[in-house]
């Protein structure tokens, strides 16, 4: 195996020599950023129709404390909002789009039913109001009269419907999962066999009704937050089966939201027009510029004020410090919708056993590693959920504070003792990990130096093996690992498939039958404090039983100039979202 | 000189058709796929096999490779699955912006080098020549980053000269000559930092063929017809001491659209770079092969270009 995985290290190198010598500037890769981590491709397709959180989420704002210093570049622009982040693709379609940055344009230019409120629960947008009939399996929406699309035509609910037909096509290769959404006549839709959907009935333009054979605790979001396309403008190319004529008006989105676009300069920026008519209210300021920057770039040109804000910047102790000497930025730092986490192999059979899994993570020192690299701006986590998600608790919650003769003990009592070498051993087998590194990655470069010390006083070897984050993927999938380190994006909601058994994400074959009858319970319930009982049992088990080593919640951290007021952001409503709200000075 | 060229064309078809089969086979034997690569916490693997199934992911490799060829043949290079339109439109896009910097760079590295090149050789071992050396070998050796951020703080933070970065002012509407002045003014800093880049190997490589010309008999000859020094220069030495030079030119061609990665993400130029390197982190197999095919043909394309040049330009070389 070890000889396999050279080759492929020694092809992956020839490849990238092949490339660098391409490049003309010549150099290695350095300055990308790694796509498919936790910033990557946040997903929030799912969420929860609840109350507010009980607690409050914790955000620092660093207020600007001298407006005086404001550059004249950003003072004498009166009417254009700039916000600098990384390109989008051009994939300026609510369905098909994948990055954050054009989910972002998208929030700009479309509308849905419902929409995320800054706490994480949502709230009618489009919607006038939603009635859910007894048995949970009919969803009547109706829609808000006089909303208009940007080109001055209405809209009615068979825009909603045209979309829903567009996620159910055969050919539909966007993110979303609409199948499971289990609408009635979505299967027949899918195949081919019908050319409507049976489940959803048209009452009149402003009424529609949804029909579903199964309901979870996501319904209420698959269902209400799909953004609408105008059917009058991507209708004609759409045949059944064939979503290709949509595709091509990717980059001339038409939708009902607070701005229109202009302008799309592949890689520089997206010019965004006010739409007078926003059935919100017309945005207060006129131009919004979303223009490209880079991890060197952006906070020079925040300097300079050619942008305004920066969605990008990110969270370290020097960043934050050049922020507060420019003095006329806002600094907010929100809790990062994902965490950190080392997984462990439980197919393995010295990873089966609790008492070691829970010895690893007593005997590594996770406070330094994670203030090695995020100083103060990331916590040690204990359960694999959100500060600041309803579902978050602490109560019974063991810590694992770092406690080397603890580690070293439970150990001993899981039959693991110290050989002549100085290594433990069990049956004859001694205690070695294999770590599947990720190349590049500034989380790793701190963390293996420590676990590697911490863990050759506990008695165990650790041997690092370098590989792209690709790589890395596929050695989870095939089970090929003993432990590496990676990064999880959190819905709103907490249901995922980590780590229920056989569960879709669940690569590293963690399996605990109390897990994964509390997570099923969880989805089958509606009501929201009964789900935060079953949560808090389900985090609880999984906090004794260690199925990873939880690393760290990181902050997220926007940067504002102080003249730009009104944005409503938190860790799950994105700033594009209340751009129609926002004022200059 | 037709049939010459008809016939390398013709051999260029076995070359592509071997650099199709390597550059393939790497990319297959890379673990992950595009739908890997996604990492999407929601995904079920029913979904994931769906749309493997809609990107022919799922069939096996050299069937991949068969229907990847017949397409190509067709003029059809697929579609980019991250930016979900045709691969060719994605370069269309991206290419010209990294064309503007590669030319502007190749002109001036070219003219720059030839100058200081051929005053080195000429002066060989003098002060001037001691000090290019110098200047030559400090532009070499410093990373692209480092003077990019350096020229950044300089000239766009403390001097203001410049600014930080991009291609046109943010909502600029200039049209015409303006807009020229406008993507001149954002692309002085790249420009600057990709001629210091490859001025220093070019200037090296220019002295060293003036040198052994200069110190042929018929420059003597030359000189002794009472010639003035800068016709012997530039007229007699310097032709021939440029004719390896069109070896490299041939090779500067791919390089014009193959973007320059790191520099064009310093200045967040929106070349095609960062879009090839992306798509190889994403497994965007279309673009990535189809953008590699591309490159391969502009260097078969440079060195045919090359030889032909060489013909031409030398009749010692006759071309059958």
């Amino acid at each position: 195996m070890r000889k396999k995985s050279w080759g492929l290290l020694v092809l992956l190198l020839v490849f990238s020599l092949v490339l660098g010598a391409c490049s003309g500037g010549g150099g290695g890769n350095t300055a990308t950023t790694t796509p498919g981590n936790e910033e990557g491709n946040k997903t929030e397709s799912k969420g929860e129709n609840a109350t507010p959180p009980a607690e409050a989420a914790p955000e620092g704002v660093i207020e600007a404390v001298d407006m005086s210093l404001n550059p004249p570049a950003a003072v004498n622009r009166k009417d254009t909002l700039i916000v600098g982040m990384t390109d989008p693709k051009g994939v300026f379609n609510p369905l098909f789009r994948e990055t954050t940055y054009d989910a972002y344009v998208c929030y700009v230019l479309f509308d849905s039913f419902i929409e995320v409120a800054a706490d994480g629960t949502y709230t009618n947008s489009l919607a006038e109001k939603v009635d859910v009939s007894e048995d949970g399996l009919k969803y009547t929406y109706h829609l808000k009269p006089g909303v208009t699309f940007t080109d001055g035509k209405p809209m009615t609910v068979k825009d909603y419907y045209f979309t829903l037909k567009t996620l159910l096509d055969a050919s539909y290769d966007g993110q979303s999962d609409p199948m499971s959404y289990n609408i009635v006549g979505a299967k027949e839709y899918h195949e081919g066999k019908a050319k409507e959907i049976s489940g959803v009935k048209i009452i009149d333009d402003h009424t529609v009704e949804v029909s579903i054979t199964e309901f979870s605790a996501l319904t209420p979001v698959e269902l209400g937050n799909i953004f609408i396309l105008p059917e009058h403008y991507y209708g004609p190319s759409y045949k059944q089966g064939n979503l290709d004529g949509v595709k091509a008006l990717n980059s001339k989105p038409l939708g009902s939201g607070q701005y229109k676009l202009t302008k799309y300069s592949p890689g520089q920026e997206v010019v965004f027009e006010a739409n007078e008519n926003y059935f919100r209210g017309a945005p207060k300021v006129k131009n919004v510029i979303f223009k490209t920057t880079t991890e060197t770039t952006n906070l020079p040109m925040l300097q300079q004020g050619e942008t305004d804000m920066d969605e990008g910047i990110s969270v370290s102790e020097d960043n934050v410090e050049a922020l507060k000497e420019m003095g006329f930025v806002d600094i907010n730092l929100l809790p990062n919708n994902g965490y950190g986490y080392i997984a462990f192999n439980h197919k393995l059979k010295k990873f089966q056993d609790v008492k070691v899994r829970q010895a690893l993570v007593y005997g590594l020192n996770r406070k330094e590693i994670v203030a090695g690299i995020y100083g103060p701006y990331a916590d040690v986590i204990n359960i694999p959920e959100s500060t600041v998600s309803w579902a978050h608790t602490k109560e019974n919650i063991e810590t694992y504070d770092f406690d080397l003769e603890k580690a070293k003990q439970m150990l001993d009592e899981a039959g693991w003792k110290v050989g002549s070498s100085g290594i433990r051993e069990k049956d004859g087998e001694k205690f070695k990990i294999n770590f599947s590194a990720t190349a590049d990655n500034p989380v790793v470069d701190a963390l293996l130096p420590i676990m590697t010390q911490n863990y050759k006083e506990l008695g165990i070897e650790v041997v690092a093996e370098t590989l792209d984050f690709n790589a890395i993927m596929d050695k989870a999938n095939t089970g090929d690992f003993d432990m590496f380190f990676a990064a999880w994006g959190l819905t709103p909601d907490p249901d995922n498939t980590v780590y229920i058994t056989n569960g879709a994400q669940n690569d590293i074959g963690y399996s605990n039958a109390k897990v994964d009858e509390l997570m099923a319970k969880g989805k089958k319930t509606l009501d929201i404090e009964e789900r935060k009982k079953i949560y808090k049992e389900m985090y609880q088990e999984m906090n004794k039983d260690v199925p990873v080593i939880l690393l760290y919640q990181r902050k997220n951290m926007l940067a504002v100039n102080g003249r730009v007021e009104g944005f409503d952001f938190s860790p799950y409503k994105y700033f594009a979202y209340s751009l129609y709200q926002v004022e200059m000075q | 000189m037709k049939t010459y060229i008809v016939r390398r064309l013709l051999q260029m078809i076995p070359t592509l058709i071997g650099i199709s089969i390597i550059i393939y086979a790497i990319s297959a034997l890379v673990p992950g796929d595009y739908i890997t690569a996604l990492n999407n916490p929601n995904m079920t693997q029913e979904r994931a096999d769906e749309l493997r199934a809609i990107y022919g992911l799922d069939q096996p490799e050299y069937l991949r490779y068969f229907t990847w060829v017949k397409n190509m043949m067709l003029g059809n290079m697929g579609e980019s699955f991250q930016h979900k339109k045709p691969v060719m439109e994605v370069v269309q896009d991206y290419v010209w912006n990294s064309f503007i910097i590669a030319f502007a760079t190749l002109v001036l590295s070219w003219t720059i080098a030839v100058f200081t090149g051929v005053f080195s050789a000429k002066f060989q071992y003098s002060f001037f020549d001691k000090v290019i050396t110098l200047i030559v070998f400090i532009c070499m050796s410093l990373p692209s980053f480092f003077i990019g951020l350096l020229l950044i703080r300089i000239f766009a933070l403390i001097l203001g000269w410049f600014p930080v970065g991009g291609m046109v002012t943010a909502g600029s509407k200039a049209m015409g000559w303006d807009h020229i002045m406008d993507v001149l003014h954002h692309s002085f800093l790249p420009i600057l930092v990709l001629t210091m880049l490859s001025t220093g190997s070019l200037t090296r490589y220019f002295r060293t063929s003036m040198l052994e010309v200069i110190r042929q008999d018929y420059i003597r000859t030359a000189r002794a017809k009472g010639l003035k020094e800068r016709t012997v220069i530039f007229k007699h030495a310097l032709r021939n001491a440029m004719i390896p030079a069109i070896t490299l030119l041939g090779f500067e061609l791919p390089g014009l659209f193959a973007g320059a990665m790191i520099t064009e993400q310093i200045f967040v130029w929106p070349g095609i770079g960062h879009i090839y390197l992306n798509a190889i982190h994403m497994r965007d197999y279309p673009f990535m092969l189809g953008f590699t095919m591309f490159l391969s043909v502009l260097t078969l394309l440079g060195n045919l270009l090359s030889d032909v040049l060489y013909g031409m330009a030398d009749p010692r070389i006759r071309l059958k």
